[in-house]
C-alpha cells in the first residue's frame, strides 16, 4: 500500500441539520493512518452524528470528505465507505439473532460465496474473534440469539475488523465498551494497539472518559456541534477533559435566573438508593426535579418506573399493603381515582415497580411527557384538540361519551395558555411545527390535573422561544402544587429545576440543589467522577 | 445450538409417538404398501407447508395456499391435458403471480394477511372458471408419477425426504439462504449491508409459488381429477406444519425439516382421529387445537416477560 | 406532512367513504342499463338488504382493524355458523323462542370473544392465527351440534330480516341506525377514542393513561358478538343455517371494512363507508350474475378489487 502523505482521514466543515435543529456546525477532523481518535462530549454533542456521515449512513448538508487523498464529499454512501475500507460499530446492534455468528460474517461480505464460503466464514469471524479477543469462548456456528449481549458486541466488533475484498483502514467504535464485560473491553483496548501497528486507524468514542484517556493517541472534545477542544491525549486529564466540555461559547445566551424554593410540600414520589449510602430519589409537592447525566443511563427507565407505578395506583389493581419510609396504611381496593382536588394531602398509598434499589412509591397522579414524539406522543391522524384532550377524557366525559364543548373549551384554553400557533384546534396535528407539536403534548399533561408531570427531554430539538414559554408554563404550574420530574439531555435547562440528580450507569451520583447548581458539577457527576465537595 | 437441535427433536419425538401408536393400531400400516397409502396425501401437504415456510421466513403469512393448490389442481385438470403448453404457461403464469404479490407486499408496505387473502379469492375464482364443477381430466403422466413405486421407499417418504433435504440445503446451507433469512429478523440490516429487500422478499415468495405448484400437481396426480375447493383446508394445514415443525412467526426463524416433519404430524393427525372413529369435520379444529396448544406451551416455557 | 389540498378535490379526499358510494352508483347504473331499467329499485333494495349481513360483520372487523396493525379477526364465519345453528336450533320454529334464540346466538359470540383474547393476551397467540384456529373449532362445532337439532327459525324474525316496505328493506334501516351509534360512539366515547389512540400508537396510548388490554379486549369482544348476531339473522333470512354459509364472510367482513376506507394499519375509522362498500360488493354480484357469469369471475374480481384499492390507497 503506497504511503499516504497527508492524514488518512480529513473532514472539513461538516454541517448537518436536523429540521430545525443544528446537529453539527462545521465540524474539522482528521485522522492519521495507525492512530485512534477519542472522542468525548455530552449530550447532543454530535458524535454519532459525525461518524455516521463518516461511515456514509448519513449524507452530509455540505462540507468536505477526503479518504486516502480523495475528495469523496459528492456521493458517499455506505457501499463507498466500506469500499474504502471505513467499518462501523454503532451501539444499536445489526446482527440477525436467527442467523449463526458466521452467517452474520457472511451478510456483510458479499464475497463469501460459492461451495465451501461455510469454511471460509468459519475461519474468518474465528480468526477476527481470536485475534481481538484471545479466549473469547464462542463457536461460529452459535445462533446469535443463544449469545448474552457482551458476546454479540464481541462478534460485531470482531466482525468489523474481518478483510475480505476490501481493506479495513478505519474502525469506528461508538460505546463499544458499555456491552463488553471487563474482560472483553480490555482485550478490545490492548487489540488497538496491534491493530494500530498494522496501519489501521481508531475512532473510540466513550463516556469512560479514564479508558479513553488511557488508550488513545489524540482526543476530541465535543460540545453542541462543534469541536471544543483536541490534540494528544497525553495532554489532558479527566478533570480537564470535564473542564474543556463546559465551555460555554459566546452566542449561547444566560439561561435565566430562577429563585430556588424550599422543600415545603408533600412527599410525592420516593424511590430508595440503590445501593447503602447511595442517594434517594425524592420529589415533593411543588417542585421541579431535574433528572440529567448521559443518555440512556437510567433516567428514562426511572420516569417509566414512577409512571407505571402511578398507574397501578390508579386502576386500583394492585393492593399488597405497603409500609414503606412514607408509613403509609394499608391500600384499599377501589375503582379507578380521578385525580384533582385532593392535591397536597394525604392520599392512599400506591404500591409499586421495583427499581434497582426497592420500590418506588408514588401518592398521586401523574401524566408523561415524552420527548420521542413520533413514537410515543402524537396521535399522528388527530387534530390538535383531540391531541390535548386525550389524556383526560374520562375527567370531560358524561355517562362515557365526551361532551364537545368541554372538549373545545379546554383544548382552546391551553392553546392560549401555552400559546401553541396553530389556527384552530381542528387542525391536523402534523400540520404544525415540532416545537409547536411538543407544546401539544405538554398541554395534555398540564390538561389532565395530573399531580405529577414526567417530562422525557420535550424539548430537545425546540426552538428557543418554545422553549422560554414552556419553562414558564412550569413555573406556573408549581405555584398550583404540581410537581415536575424533568429528565433532559441539555445541562443548560437544569437551570429551572430545584434540584438535580444526576445519573450515571443507571445510578444516581449526585444530587445537586439549585444554589449549587454548576455546568462543572453536573459534568462530574455524569461522567461518574465523585463530587470534590464531601455529601 | 442446542435449542435449535430441540426445534426439530420435539416434533420429531411427537412424529415418532404418533407413528408407534398407529403401528399399534393396525399393524398392517408397517409394510411399503401400508405407509404408502398412509402418507400418500402428505405429497401435497409437505409441498403446501414448504411453500407456507418460505413466506414465514420473511415474517410474513400466506392465507391464499390453500386456493392455489386448488387452483393448480384445476389447471392439471383441464388445461394441461388438453394443451399442454397453454398448460405450463398458465403455471407459470400462477409462479409469477406469487412473485408479483411478493413485491407489491414489499415495495406498497401491504400486510401480507389482507393481500394473500384478497389473494385467496383469485386463485379460488379463477379455479372455478376452470372447473366450475368437479372433474376435468388430470394427464396420464402425472397420476403416473404420483403412483410411482421407487424400489425402497415409499414415494411420499420419498418426496419428503427430498423436500426437506433441499429446503435444508437451499435456506440454511446456501449463502444467499442467510441472506434471506434475516430479511426476516432485521431487514435493516440487511439493507445496510447492501442487499435488496425487494429481490428477497421476491425470491421467498417466487419459491413458494414454485412449491405450491408442484403442490397442486401432486394432488392433482393423487386426486385424479380437478376441485376447485380441494385445496382449502391446506391453508392452515401448511400453517400448523411449520409452526409445530419448530418455526417461529416472526424473526425468520424457519426449520425445513421441520416443516415436513410437522406436515406429517398433520397428517398422521387426521388418521389418528379416523382410528379412533372421530369424524373428518374435527380434522382442521384439531390441527388448530395443535397449533394453539404449541404456541401455548412455547409461552409458558418462555416466561413471564 | 401532506399539504392540505384546495377546494373540492381537497374535501373529497378527506372523505374516503364516498368513493364506495359512488362506486356502487356506477355499478347500479350498469346494471340498470344491462337490463333495460326493469325492476332497477328493488335491484337496489335486495342489494341492501343482503348488503346488511356484511355490514353488521364489517362493523366489528373494522373495530378490530383500527385497533392497530396486526389486530384482524378471522373466526368471524365459524361464529356465524355456529350462533347461526344454535339460535336456530333454540328457536325451533316458535316465536316464543325469538329472544332466548337471539340471545344465544349473540353468547356465542361473546364466548368465542373471550376465548379469542384469552389466547391473544394471555398465551401472546398472534391474532390472526388464534381467530384462525378458533374459527375452525366453531365450524366443526356446528357440524357436531347441526346433527342433531332442527334448523326452523322463528317465523317473526324472518319475517323481520327479509321485509321491504315500499322498496325500503326494514332491517337495513335498523342496522343504519346501529352504525350511526357505532360512529358516535368512535367518534365521542371514551372507549371509541382509546380504540383510535391505540391504534395510532399503542405506546402513546398507555403513556396518556388509556388502558391499552382492555380496548383490544372490547373490540374482539365486540366483533364475536356481532357476528353471532348476523349469524343468527343470516339463518332466519335464509331459511335455516347451513355449513357454509359464514364462507364468504371473511373475505367480504375485511373487504367492506377496505373498501369503506378504514385504514388498514389502524387508528382511523371510515364507518359510512361501510354501507357503501357492502352495497357496492353485492350490486357487483348482481351485475355478474345478470350477465351470467359464473361464480369464479365474482371471487377473481372481488379479490383484485381489494388487492388494487390496497396497493392503490395511501
Amino acid at each position: 500500500m503506497p504511503r499516504e502523505s497527508g492524514p488518512l482521514i480529513a473532514l472539513g466543515g461538516i454541517e448537518k441539520r436536523f429540521g430545525a435543529v443544528r446537529a453539527l456546525a462545521g465540524v474539522d477532523l482528521t485522522i492519521d493512518a495507525g492512530h485512534m481518535l477519542g472522542i468525548v462530549g455530552h449530550n447532543g454533542a454530535g458524535k454519532s452524528t459525525l461518524m455516521q456521515i463518516l461511515a456514509g449512513t448519513l449524507p452530509a448538508d455540505s462540507g468536505r470528505i477526503v479518504i486516502a487523498g480523495q475528495d469523496v464529499s459528492h456521493g458517499y454512501d455506505v457501499r463507498r465507505a466500506h469500499a474504502l475500507g471505513i467499518r462501523c460499530v454503532f451501539q444499536e446492534l445489526s446482527l440477525c439473532p436467527n442467523l449463526r455468528v458466521f452467517e452474520n460474517a457472511r451478510v456483510n461480505h458479499k464475497s463469501l460465496r460459492g461451495p465451501a464460503w461455510r469454511r471460509r466464514a468459519r475461519r474468518l469471524i474465528r480468526a477476527a474473534l481470536d485475534d481481538v479477543f484471545p479466549d473469547h469462548g464462542i463457536d461460529p456456528d452459535q445462533p446469535v440469539e443463544s449469545l448474552s449481549l457482551s458476546q454479540r458486541q464481541m462478534v460485531e466488533i470482531a466482525r468489523a475488523f474481518t478483510v475480505t475484498e476490501a481493506p479495513v483502514r478505519l474502525v469506528i467504535l461508538d460505546e463499544p465498551t458499555s456491552s463488553l464485560d471487563a474482560t472483553a473491553a480490555e482485550q478490545l483496548m490492548s487489540y488497538s494497539g496491534a491493530a494500530r501497528a498494522r496501519g489501521v486507524s481508531l475512532v473510540f468514542i466513550s463516556h469512560r472518559l479514564g479508558e479513553v484517556l488511557t488508550h488513545v493517541d489524540d482526543i476530541l472534545v465535543m460540545r453542541d456541534g462543534r469541536v471544543v477542544a483536541g490534540g494528544r491525549a497525553d495532554a489532558y486529564t479527566e478533570e480537564s477533559l470535564v473542564e474543556s466540555m463546559g465551555v460555554v461559547t459566546a452566542d449561547e445566551e444566560a439561561p435565566d435566573a430562577v429563585r430556588s424554593r424550599t422543600m415545603t410540600g408533600a412527599l410525592r414520589v420516593e424511590e430508595p438508593p440503590d445501593r447503602p449510602g447511595g442517594i434517594s430519589f425524592r420529589v415533593h409537592a411543588g417542585e421541579v426535579v431535574g433528572l440529567a447525566g448521559l443518555d440512556g443511563h437510567g433516567q428514562r427507565d426511572l420516569l417509566l418506573r414512577v409512571f407505571a407505578a402511578a398507574q397501578a395506583w390508579r386502576h386500583g389493581v394492585d393492593n399488597r399493603p405497603s409500609r414503606g419510609p412514607l408509613g403509609l396504611a394499608p391500600f384499599r381496593k377501589g375503582k379507578a381515582r380521578s385525580a384533582g382536588g385532593t392535591r397536597g394531602g394525604p392520599l392512599p398509598p400506591a404500591p409499586s415497580r421495583k427499581g434497582r434499589g426497592g420500590f418506588v412509591q408514588v401518592q398521586g397522579s401523574v401524566a408523561f411527557v415524552s420527548g420521542d414524539r413520533q413514537t410515543e406522543g402524537v396521535f399522528p391522524l388527530w387534530s390538535v384538540g383531540e391531541n390535548t384532550t386525550i389524556a383526560l377524557i374520562r375527567l370531560i366525559a358524561r355517562l362515557g361519551f365526551v361532551s364537545l364543548g368541554m372538549e373545545a373549551k379546554t383544548a382552546r384554553t391551553w392553546r392560549d395558555r401555552l400559546r401553541i400557533r396553530t389556527p384552530s384546534i381542528a387542525q391536523p396535528i402534523l400540520g404544525l411545527s415540532g416545537g409547536n407539536q411538543q407544546k401539544v403534548l405538554v398541554a395534555r399533561a398540564f390538561a389532565c390535573d395530573a399531580d405529577i408531570v414526567l417530562l422525557a427531554d420535550p424539548l430537545r430539538g425546540v426552538d428557543v422561544g418554545t422553549k422560554r414559554e414552556l419553562y414558564a408554563a412550569v413555573r406556573r404550574q408549581t405555584e398550583l402544587g404540581r410537581c415536575f420530574v424533568w429528565y433532559t439531555t441539555e445541562n443548560a435547562e437544569l437551570v429551572n429545576c430545584d434540584r438535580v440528580y444526576v445519573f450515571y450507569q443507571g445510578g444516581i451520583t449526585d444530587e445537586i440543589p439549585h444554589e449549587a447548581l454548576t455546568e462543572e458539577r453536573v459534568l462530574r457527576a455524569s461522567f461518574g467522577q465523585e463530587a470534590a465537595a464531601a455529601r | 445450538m442446542g435449542a435449535a437441535r430441540l426445534r426439530v427433536a420435539l416434533p420429531a419425538v411427537a412424529l415418532a409417538l404418533m407413528l408407534a401408536v398407529i403401528f399399534w393400531q393396525q399393524p398392517r400400516v408397517m409394510s411399503y404398501f401400508g405407509l404408502t397409502l398412509l402418507l400418500n396425501y402428505s405429497m401435497p401437504v409437505v409441498f403446501a407447508a414448504a411453500a407456507q415456510m418460505c413466506i414465514i421466513a420473511a415474517s410474513d403469512i400466506d392465507l391464499g395456499i390453500g386456493p392455489f393448490l386448488s387452483l393448480v389442481n384445476c389447471i392439471a385438470a383441464t388445461l394441461l391435458d388438453a394443451r399442454p403448453a397453454v398448460g405450463v404457461g398458465a403455471l407459470l403464469l400462477c409462479v409469477a403471480g406469487y412473485v408479483v404479490m411478493g413485491a407489491l407486499i414489499h415495495v406498497r408496505s401491504l400486510p401480507s394477511i389482507v393481500v394473500t387473502l384478497g389473494a385467496s379469492f383469485v386463485w379460488l375464482g379463477l379455479a372455478l372458471l376452470l372447473l366450475p364443477t368437479p372433474g376435468g381430466t388430470v394427464p396420464a403422466w402425472l397420476t403416473d408419477a404420483s403412483s410411482w413405486r421407487p424400489s425402497l421407499v415409499p414415494l411420499p417418504i420419498l418426496v419428503g425426504i427430498v423436500v426437506a433435504a433441499l429446503g435444508q440445503f437451499l435456506l440454511m446451507r446456501t449463502s444467499y439462504g442467510a441472506v434471506l433469512r434475516g430479511v426476516g429478523s432485521n431487514p435493516r440490516a440487511i439493507e445496510r449491508a447492501g442487499w435488496s429487500l425487494l429481490a428477497a422478499r421476491m425470491t421467498l415468495y417466487g419459491a413458494a409459488g414454485v412449491l405450491g405448484v408442484l403442490g397442486g400437481l401432486a394432488l392433482a396426480g393423487l386426486n385424479t381429477s380437478g376441485d376447485a375447493t380441494v385445496g382449502g383446508q391446506y391453508t392452515l394445514t401448511s400453517i400448523a406444519a411449520v409452526i409445530v415443525g419448530g418455526a417461529e412467526f416472526f424473526g425468520g426463524i424457519v426449520v425445513p425439516v421441520g416443516a415436513v416433519v410437522g406436515a406429517w404430524i398433520m397428517l398422521l393427525t387426521g388418521s389418528l382421529l379416523a382410528f379412533v372413529n372421530v369424524s373428518s369435520g374435527w380434522q382442521l379444529s384439531a390441527q388448530g387445537g395443535i397449533l394453539i396448544l404449541v404456541l401455548g406451551l412455547r409461552r409458558l416455557a418462555r416466561g413471564p416477560r | 406532512m401532506a399539504t392540505r389540498l384546495m377546494g373540492a378535490r381537497g374535501w373529497l379526499a378527506r372523505q374516503p367513504w364516498i368513493w364506495s358510494y359512488l362506486a356502487a352508483l356506477i355499478v347500479w347504473g350498469a346494471i340498470v342499463v344491462v337490463v333495460h331499467g326493469h325492476g332497477a329499485i328493488p335491484t337496489l333494495s335486495v342489494a341492501v338488504q343482503v348488503a346488511t349481513f356484511f355490514v353488521i360483520v364489517g362493523i366489528g372487523q373494522m373495530l378490530v382493524i383500527t385497533a392497530g396493525p396486526g389486530n384482524i379477526d378471522l373466526s368471524i364465519p365459524g361464529v356465524m355458523v355456529l350462533a347461526g345453528f344454535m339460535a336456530m336450533g333454540t328457536m325451533n320454529g316458535s316465536d316464543a323462542d325469538l329472544a332466548a334464540g337471539v340471545l344465544i346466538g349473540i353468547a356465542v359470540g361473546l364466548a368465542t370473544g373471550i376465548v379469542n383474547v384469552v389466547l391473544i393476551q394471555v398465551f401472546t397467540i398472534p391474532p390472526m392465527i388464534g381467530t384462525l384456529a378458533v374459527g375452525f373449532i366453531l365450524q366443526s362445532l356446528a357440524i357436531a351440534y347441526s346433527g342433531g337439532h332442527s334448523q326452523v327459525p322463528a317465523p317473526a324474525l324472518a319475517r323481520f330480516t327479509t321485509l321491504i316496505v315500499s322498496d325500503v328493506p326494514i332491517m337495513a334501516v335498523v342496522f343504519v341506525a346501529v352504525t350511526a351509534v357505532v360512529a358516535t360512539v368512535l367518534r365521542r366515547s371514551v372507549f371509541g377514542r382509546s380504540v383510535l389512540a391505540v391504534g395510532q400508537s399503542p405506546r402513546a396510548a398507555y403513556l396518556a393513561g388509556l388502558r391499552v388490554p382492555g380496548t383490544l379486549a372490547g373490540v374482539y369482544l365486540i366483533s364475536a358478538m356481532l357476528s353471532g348476531l348476523a349469524g343468527t339473522l343470516l339463518s332466519a333470512y335464509s331459511g335455516g343455517a347451513s355449513l357454509d354459509m359464514g364462507e364468504v364472510y371473511l373475505l367480504m367482513s375485511i373487504a367492506v371494512v377496505v373498501l369503506g376506507g378504514t385504514n388498514i394499519a389502524g387508528g382511523q375509522a371510515a364507518v359510512a363507508g361501510l354501507w357503501g362498500a357492502a352495497t357496492l360488493l353485492d350490486l357487483i354480484v348482481t351485475m355478474l350474475d345478470v350477465m351470467r357469469v359464473g361464480a369464479g369471475l365474482r371471487y377473481v374480481v372481488t379479490g383484485v378489487i381489494i388487492i388494487g384499492v390496497l396497493a392503490v390507497a395511501k
